[in-house]
């Protein structure tokens, strides 16, 4: 049972049930020893899964559907049902909340007069600063607006 | 069903007697421990049953709570892996019965095959357990793993591939 290494990979893949291509259908009809690889490999694979089969077949004891009725009749209340009772509600409250909030206080709008007399345009603002009284004086002889404080510039010395 | 008995209970229980051994072998086929996978098994159809209002499609029964039991061993296996690794196996040595050279000999086989599937890549692992699961078709396989059909397919292919491949002599 010697299978041609070159068709290796190929017998392999025919034996899990992959189709052949022609070219190993041709060559399987003049290999003896391909051809016989290939039959005990099928005979290896149909073990293997055989093998994986019995490997998981153990059998759930006879009362399992009972007990898991048993469980199920214990707390007949399907929660699933309560959950959504209890989203149900939530909403509910939520709506009372959000729709009996009391409406914020509306802006009074003054009378167009009224609003006219306190008017100020921008360019005040602008205009006018803290250092007004300051700036409008004629300064004395002498007299600094602002002390100064010596730098210390040796050079100056 | 019983007079007075909630209708969803009724179909339910109808289900859940069609489809609790091959859930029950998913569990297991993680769990390689009878106790561990009924306890899993139960867990499931458990939370199958509060969830039960939501299947729009009981066609979908099996893969639903296939997938839950699927999701649970995990969770459990998790936990358990401690355990596992000092029993030193996945799974339990069954008997074969009556001729002792054929016993040791297949025995001989399920050996080196579990020392196999253990060495496996767990995707191609789960999608070869899973297939092997009675009543679980390639697309079954796939919504447990959450995989497409295609992919289940390849998987299986592949996992089987190696197996052979490394048993060959």
């Amino acid at each position: 049972m010697n299978a041609c290494p070159k068709w290796r990979e190929e017998l392999i893949d025919h034996a899990l049930g992959g189709l052949p291509a022609a070219a190993l259908q041709a060559h399987l009809a003049t290999c003896a020893g391909c051809s016989e690889a290939l039959e005990a490999w099928r005979r290896k694979a149909a073990q293997i899964d055989t093998g994986v089969q019995q490997l998981i077949a153990a059998e759930p004891r006879a009362q399992g559907p009972e007990r898991v009725l048993t469980q199920i009749q214990r707390s007949p209340v399907k929660p699933f049902y309560g959950r959504v009772a209890l989203a149900a509600l939530m909403l509910t409250v939520s709506l009372v909340v959000v729709l009996d909030r009391p409406a914020p206080p509306k802006k009074v709008v003054p009378f167009p007069v009224m609003a006219l007399s306190t008017w100020r345009s921008p360019t005040q603002s602008l205009l006018h600063s803290a250092a007004d009284p300051l700036l409008r004086r004629v300064p004395r002889l002498g007299e600094k607006f602002f002390e100064t404080k010596p730098t210390g510039d040796k050079n100056a010395q | 069903m019983m007079p007075g008995q909630d209708p969803d209970l009724a179909d339910f229980e109808r289900l859940l007697r069609d489809t609790h051994r091959t859930v029950f072998q998913v569990a297991y086929a993680v769990l390689a421990n009878p106790a561990d996978a009924e306890e899993v098994t139960q867990d499931a159809f458990l939370r199958a049953y509060k969830k039960f209002s939501s299947l729009r499609d009981p066609q979908k029964f099996r893969a639903w709570v296939a997938r839950m039991s699927w999701r649970l061993a995990l969770n459990r296996r998790r936990s358990n892996f401690r355990a596992l690794r000092r029993d030193g196996s996945w799974f339990r040595s069954r008997s074969v019965p009556n001729d002792p050279e054929a016993e040791a000999s297949a025995r001989e086989f399920e050996s080196r095959l579990q020392e196999h599937i253990a060495g496996l890549p767990e995707k191609l692992r789960s999608a070869l357990l899973l297939s092997a699961v009675q009543g679980l078709d390639a697309r079954t396989v796939g919504i447990i793993l959450n995989v497409p059909e295609a992919t289940a397919r390849s998987r299986l292919f592949l996992a089987r591939r190696q197996l052979l491949k490394t048993l060959l002599p």
